[in-house]
């Protein structure tokens, strides 16, 4: 069930009317637990004992945590967490992906090895589920927040809204928010309904028309020439940002309007003016998953510098492999992490504030991000190959094309992205009488829809 | 990092502002929706293609053969126009056949039609064994187009009248409301328009049809290898065919009544036609998997009604080497048969003009 779905905004507007009609929080907790598994189920309903075995485990370990005082026996409860998450994700995830990979390289090295890969069907949102679900046990062990009862952290685990592709969510800052009844008056609708809107914009309307193109290109790049591969990239670079911002638009409004925060999760990082920023700006749920519980883990910037680097690098390799289990997936992280490595040598500043220069800097930024994207997207190292000679060395023997009005488009959503992002726009928006931002809200959603390909396409996360 | 928090909206709400505000937001969408479903809708394929060829030269046509690949592939207009020339009858036929045509699409043909008002235009052919709406094509332009309010109407209608098992109901249902309200919405128009900016040719090419052939095809010619796959299962099947030809001839004069949503469409696509000046013509074809179809009258609601489902009278049409499959006739059957259905209409014309 995608958010851009006439059944998700029947189910949604089903689940939404009984959660304020109840008043218990108790009952209103076990309404959203009951709809997040069967918004689980309309998925593959195989997989819910997956996700509820997750819990169950996280859950006996997080009280055992709290319970236990020996250190070395807390040490042990907190590694069971780490490995039963890592090890069902690593399983559905990375087993054949390994197994190819031993494949590969054991008949490189000419010791031929036979070995049967499986037909594992990945759980959707298994990426997301088991990284929050760890991040409530390390947060336990490392004493920043405390357990919690079992319906709390059932929810907190599967809540729907953010169940399938994120954001991320701590522990810390969901849990308290269930401690309490949420007031219905407290629930800003302008800017929920506004935030879904443009969540369902950027998805449906944007990244949904321009993944034809980007598809057409990456499966034969060597068949069209240099202007159609910056055409293909800068859209796969639109199509990635608003289809991942999109879903986590729709899912922090879909929670705000039931009442619950989850935190920003983008925050224009294609107007960053260093990787650096853009680590602060994209996917900020992960990254900041990532730095808290794995670069923290691995020493942070607390051994060295050579520590600092390799800890550095070693989260971005193993963030790239979070996204999939490719090599390409893997190019791309250690790609960003050597170039974050650079600007840390440099002495790059996060946010580069030098006037004009500051837009230079954005726009190298994100040309780095934009080649980078080509190994993300491409399907094998020989298509990143093609698609990189093309974009960076301008080199390409093809004649296919895009038309260049895609080019001034694409000019057009930059546009209207930054004025987006002016306090005057976002001050206006929540001072317009309510039935003009109601009527603006109809008609949005209508060019919305009308803007949707007919036949859906499936977010592009879902596969991680 | 800071945190944006969601803005409190301050004072309780009652109950009569939010469903202003919710219907301000429902006009909007309806009005907004209507006004983009101005926006050019994709091309859907054969029946766009046809409409494009027919209206090079609409004012030309005096028949219109509405119907499945019953029509598609067995009227011959240069045949049927060739006859009724030398016999004295002015004549230029389209054939509007496609197949799988179902009962809305033909509504759909026929509001076409009248809404272009062709200036010589005069009788239109319906061919009665249309499909009824399934959601196996759910999602297809050509299943979008057809689902206004009405035909939505009648399509959900048709399973409690016809009293589909449950299962299938639900489906059914779910598959039209969700089609009536993507059209509604004009779900993927700006999409289309978008798709044309940067891909000239779409996938699917433009259809290019025969303009000799006005709008008839051979079956042999069909693109995709189904066709030829029914023609290699009928050629080893052979004596089924032609048992169930000596059972249908045996059968006579047995008729069976139309379904009842077959029988209300055809009703009113009748009787739109006619409020509109044409003159129809309700036509069975020969078709080995049904029974003949019991018409109440030889005149269905100010309709004529003619069949060349007759083994008897027509033995031609049911002769093996004539069929290309066991529904279709081959190339050189359509010709026999457009000929023989083009003698019957000499005779009805030549009395209408008479009249």
């Amino acid at each position: 069930m995608l958010f851009t779905e006439f059944r998700f905004l029947l189910f949604f507007a089903i689940v939404w009317s009984l959660y304020w009609l109840v008043r218990s929080n108790a009952i209103r907790k076990i309404l959203l637990l009951v709809a997040s598994y069967a918004f689980y189920a309309g998925w593959d309903a195989r997989f819910l004992v997956l996700i509820f075995v997750s819990t169950v485990i996280d859950w006996v370990v997080g009280r055992q945590l709290h319970q236990e005082r020996d250190e070395a026996k807390r040490r042990r409860w907190v590694t069971t967490s780490v490995v039963v998450n890592l090890g069902i994700l690593g399983f559905f995830k990375y087993f054949n992906f390994f197994i190819e990979s031993a494949v590969t390289a054991s008949a490189w090295l000419g010791l031929p090895l036979q070995a049967q890969a499986l037909e594992i069907v990945l759980p959707v949102g298994i990426s997301f589920f088991t990284f929050q679900s760890m991040s409530y046990t390390i947060d336990i062990h490392r004493g920043r927040t405390e357990p919690r009862g079992f319906l709390d952290f059932s929810l907190y685990v599967a809540f729907f809204p953010q169940l399938v592709a994120g954001p991320i969510v701590r522990a810390r800052e969901f849990l308290p928010q269930l401690g309490s009844a949420r007031r219905l008056s407290k629930v800003s609708f302008r800017w929920g309904l506004g935030l879904f809107m443009v969540g369902f914009v950027k998805k449906a309307a944007i990244a949904d028309n321009v993944a034809p193109i980007v598809d057409a290109y990456f499966a034969d790049p060597a068949a069209y020439d240099v202007m159609a591969s910056w055409i293909a990239v800068t859209l796969y670079a639109v199509q990635i940002y608003c289809d991942f911002s999109g879903y986590s638009d729709m899912a922090i409004a879909t929670a705000a309007l039931l009442g619950y925060e989850l935190g920003r999760n983008f925050a224009a990082p294609y107007f960053a003016s260093s990787l650096t920023a853009f680590w602060r700006r994209w996917h900020i749920s992960l990254s900041t998953w990532l730095r808290d519980y794995l670069y923290i883990t691995l020493g942070g910037n607390r051994g060295g510098e050579f520590k600092t680097y390799r800890n550095l690098f070693l989260t971005m390799l193993l963030g790239g492999l979070w996204h999939g289990a490719a090599w390409t997936f893997v190019i791309w992280g250690a790609l960003h992490g050597l170039w974050l490595i650079a600007e840390r040598l440099m002495g790059v500043q996060a946010e580069r504030r030098t006037g004009w220069a500051r837009y230079v800097w954005i726009a190298v930024t994100f040309y780095v991000v934009c080649v980078f994207w080509i190994f993300f997207r491409a399907q094998s190292t020989e298509v990143a190959g093609d698609v990189f000679r093309a974009f960076v060395f301008l080199q390409s023997s093809g004649s296919l094309t895009f038309p260049t009005a895609l080019l001034w488009w694409f000019g057009a959503l930059a546009g209207v992205h930054a004025l987006g992002r002016l306090p005057t726009l976002q001050r206006l928006w929540t001072t317009l009488p309510p039935l003009l931002v109601a009527a603006i809200l109809g008609a949005g959603f209508a060019i919305a829809v009308s803007a949707t390909p007919v036949s859906y396409r499936p977010f592009i996360y879902f596969q991680f | 990092m800071v945190r944006e928090t969601t803005p409190s909206a301050g004072k309780p709400l009652g109950w009569l502002r939010p469903l202003g505000y919710i219907t301000a937001a429902l006009l909007a969408f309806v009005g907004t929706a209507r006004l983009l479903q101005r926006i050019p809708r994709p091309d859907e394929g054969l029946i766009d293609a046809k409409f494009r060829e027919f209206e090079a030269r609409a004012d030309e046509y005096t028949t219109a053969y509405i119907g499945s690949s019953l029509v598609h592939r067995h009227i011959v207009p240069e045949v049927i126009d060739g006859h009724l020339q030398a016999e004295g009858v002015e004549s230029l036929s389209y054939n509007f056949g496609a197949p799988r045509l179902s009962w809305p699409e033909a509504m759909r043909i026929a509001d076409r039609l009248i809404a272009d008002r062709p200036a010589s235009l005069r009788t239109v052919v319906i061919e009665v064994h249309l499909f009824v709406p399934t959601a196996r094509n759910d999602g297809a332009a050509r299943y979008l187009d057809w689902h206004t309010l009405p035909e939505t109407y009648w399509s959900i209608r048709r399973t409690f009248d016809e009293e589909e098992p449950g299962e299938k109901r639900r489906s059914h249902i779910e598959s039209d409301l969700r089609a009536f309200g993507k059209r509604a919405a004009a779900i993927g128009r700006l999409s289309g328009a978008f798709e044309r900016l940067w891909k000239p040719a779409p996938d699917d090419p433009r259809i290019e049809l025969d303009p000799e052939a006005h709008g008839y095809e051979r079956v042999e010619d069909e693109p995709t290898g189904a066709a030829a796959g029914r023609h290699r299962k009928f050629r080893k099947r052979i004596g089924a065919y032609e048992r169930d030809v000596r059972r249908a001839r045996k059968r006579g004069e047995q008729t069976k009544p139309m379904k009842p949503y077959a029988g209300t469409m055809l009703a009113r696509l009748v009787d739109r036609l006619r409020a509109a000046g044409y003159d129809v013509i309700v036509l069975e074809m020969p078709h080995i998997n049904q029974v003949q179809i019991e018409f109440p009258d030889p005149v269905v609601d100010g309709a004529l009604t003619m069949s060349m489902y007759d083994p008897v009278r027509y033995p031609a049409l049911f002769d093996p080497k004539l069929h290309y499959d066991r529904v279709h006739l081959g190339d050189e059957g359509a010709h026999v048969l457009s000929a023989l259905l083009a003698r019957r209409l000499a005779g009805v014309f030549r009395r209408d003009a008479r009249d």
